[in-house]
């Protein structure tokens, strides 16, 4: 074999590596990758106009028009930038856009080099707010943030760069300084602010458990059950037998003298211990209603910790035990306020920014070679979301990966034939050899 | 401990796309071919100074 030959089929090795990449979200790897392909051979053009795609996606729109018209140069014909490049630069308007979203950048990068920090802090959410997948601006404005100590609106950048790239290198490690940091002085002071505040909660807010309520409508019952068995007691152990004693004595008394009084005297007598035995019915009824209260309280209280647990844990970073919390919960016993609220917030969290970041755990312990872990990850991900047709297709391909390809491929056909719409219906066919 | 200052100071300006001409026309596209093929051409040179440089010793 030539060298030419050798060439190009290495540049196609890498260009199918960060395909891949790129069809995970991964845009960071697979920018490298592609590099890497080109490296060895220039002339790769599905290369080329992915990796122009990549910077269109990042916001770099400069750097995508210029890999596309290199691509076009050397293949005019037949070319996929053609189009990209009609959507573009052709359509009015859009060039326009770009520009002044370049420049507005490079004046917000010089005010944040040279300490005009909250000028900056204005104009990227400016820019953000028509180009919101404008990767740079969203890392410089997370810094700025950073640096003022308002470590959750940083957060709340870096997620949205990790969203758009997967596996930024940067954001992570950023990501993880500010976790770092919220993991105590930002959350003490949110839940005291969300205490006393009304607002509507955005999606990473700190889950606040509310208070217990003072005293629900079966508590006052008790609390009423309780007096009345008081009452009861007192009356029996009080009362009771001094009226017992009374006609007894009188009924001695009258023995001597009048027969039929004493048998009156007998006769209520009986009476009154029917109405004792009743009392004492009544009693024992109330008193296990006391009982089922108490037990249904430390019922209360033990959910009540077991939620606060995941909410802690979630705060803190660590999604893994949250998430194994959560699936440990006995639902059913979750049916009243204030348990009720706090676990719909809890699911909300855990379904969606909880689920994406378990499945983002995976396929970063996947591409460090662990996929022994990256297994654990998509598994846990799916208990939480059975039928996420990216996670089963995540899954699937590390177990192709394994060689373990029975597995694999009846979650492929899993995810054709239970979701022909999703995008992934085609990936799974693909993968599947079909 | 990350220094904010430099790595905001790490940050470069984006490219504005009014300066895509110039850009490309900067834009490096050796790739390895290129590299192989110099350096075929140069063992080929030399290969051929040598065979002269041999032939002028013995006198052809």
């Amino acid at each position: 074999m030539d060298y030419k030959t050798t060439l190009v089929k290495i540049s196609n090795v890498y260009y199918n590596l960060a395909l891949e990449r790129a069809r995970l979200d991964d845009l960071s790897g697979a920018s490298e990758l592609l590099k890497k392909s080109l490296h060895f051979n220039k002339y790769q053009i599905d290369a080329r106009n992915l990796l122009g795609l990549i910077f269109y996606e990042m916001g770099e729109t400069a750097d995508a028009l210029i890999q596309w018209i290199i691509s076009l140069s050397f293949q005019p014909e037949n070319n996929r930038a053609d189009y990209y490049m009609d959507e573009v630069q052709r359509k009015k308007g859009q060039l326009e856009l770009a520009s002044q979203t370049v420049k507005k950048f490079n004046q917000a990068l010089n005010q944040a080099q040279n300490d005009s920090e909250d000028l900056a802090i204005i104009q990227l959410n400016n820019i953000l707010s028509e180009n919101p997948k404008f990767v740079k601006a969203h890392m410089l404005l997370a810094l700025l943030y950073m640096q003022k100590d308002e470590n959750v609106k940083a957060g709340r950048s870096l997620m949205k760069v990790l969203k758009i790239d997967r596996n930024n290198a940067k954001a992570l490690i950023l990501m993880d300084e500010v976790k770092h940091r919220t993991g105590k002085a930002e959350i003490e002071k949110n839940k005291l602010k969300n205490a006393f505040s009304h607002r509507q909660m955005e999606d990473d807010d700190v889950i606040l458990p509310k208070a217990k309520k003072e005293a629900t409508a079966g508590q006052v019952v008790a609390y009423l059950s309780v007096g009345m068995l008081v009452g009861l007691l007192s009356f029996s152990i009080l009362v009771l037998p001094g009226i017992r004693k009374k006609y007894n004595v009188e009924a001695n008394m009258k023995i001597a003298v009048n027969s039929q009084s004493l048998s009156d005297k007998n006769a209520e007598l009986e009476d009154l211990r029917t109405r004792y035995a009743e009392l004492e019915k009544q009693y024992s009824a109330v008193s296990q209603k006391l009982t089922a209260f108490e037990q249904e309280n430390a019922d209360f209280t033990s959910m009540y910790q077991k939620l606060n647990s995941i909410i802690a844990n979630y705060n803190s970073g660590a999604i893994m035990q949250a998430a194994t919390d959560y699936l440990s919960l006995d639902t059913e016993k979750i049916t009243e306020e204030p348990l009720s609220g706090i676990y719909a917030e809890i699911k909300r969290y855990m379904t969606n920014e909880g689920f994406n970041s378990i499945v983002s755990l995976g396929t970063a312990s996947w591409n460090g070679g662990d996929k022994a872990q990256a297994e654990s990850y998509y598994d846990t991900a799916l208990r939480i979301k059975p039928d996420d047709p990216e996670a089963m297709y995540l899954k699937a391909r590390l177990l192709q990966s394994q060689e373990r390809v029975t597995e694999a491929n009846a979650i492929f056909d899993k995810i054709v034939g239970e979701h022909p719409d999703s995008p992934y219906s085609e990936r799974a066919k693909s993968a599947r050899g079909y | 401990m990350i220094d904010f200052k430099e790595e905001i100071k790490r940050f470069k300006p984006s490219l504005d796309v009014d300066n895509i001409e110039d850009a490309i026309a900067k834009t490096d596209l050796t790739d390895m071919n290129d590299i192989m093929f110099e350096l075929l051409k140069d063992g080929v040179v030399r290969r051929q100074n040598d065979a002269y440089s041999m032939g002028m010793k013995n006198g052809l």
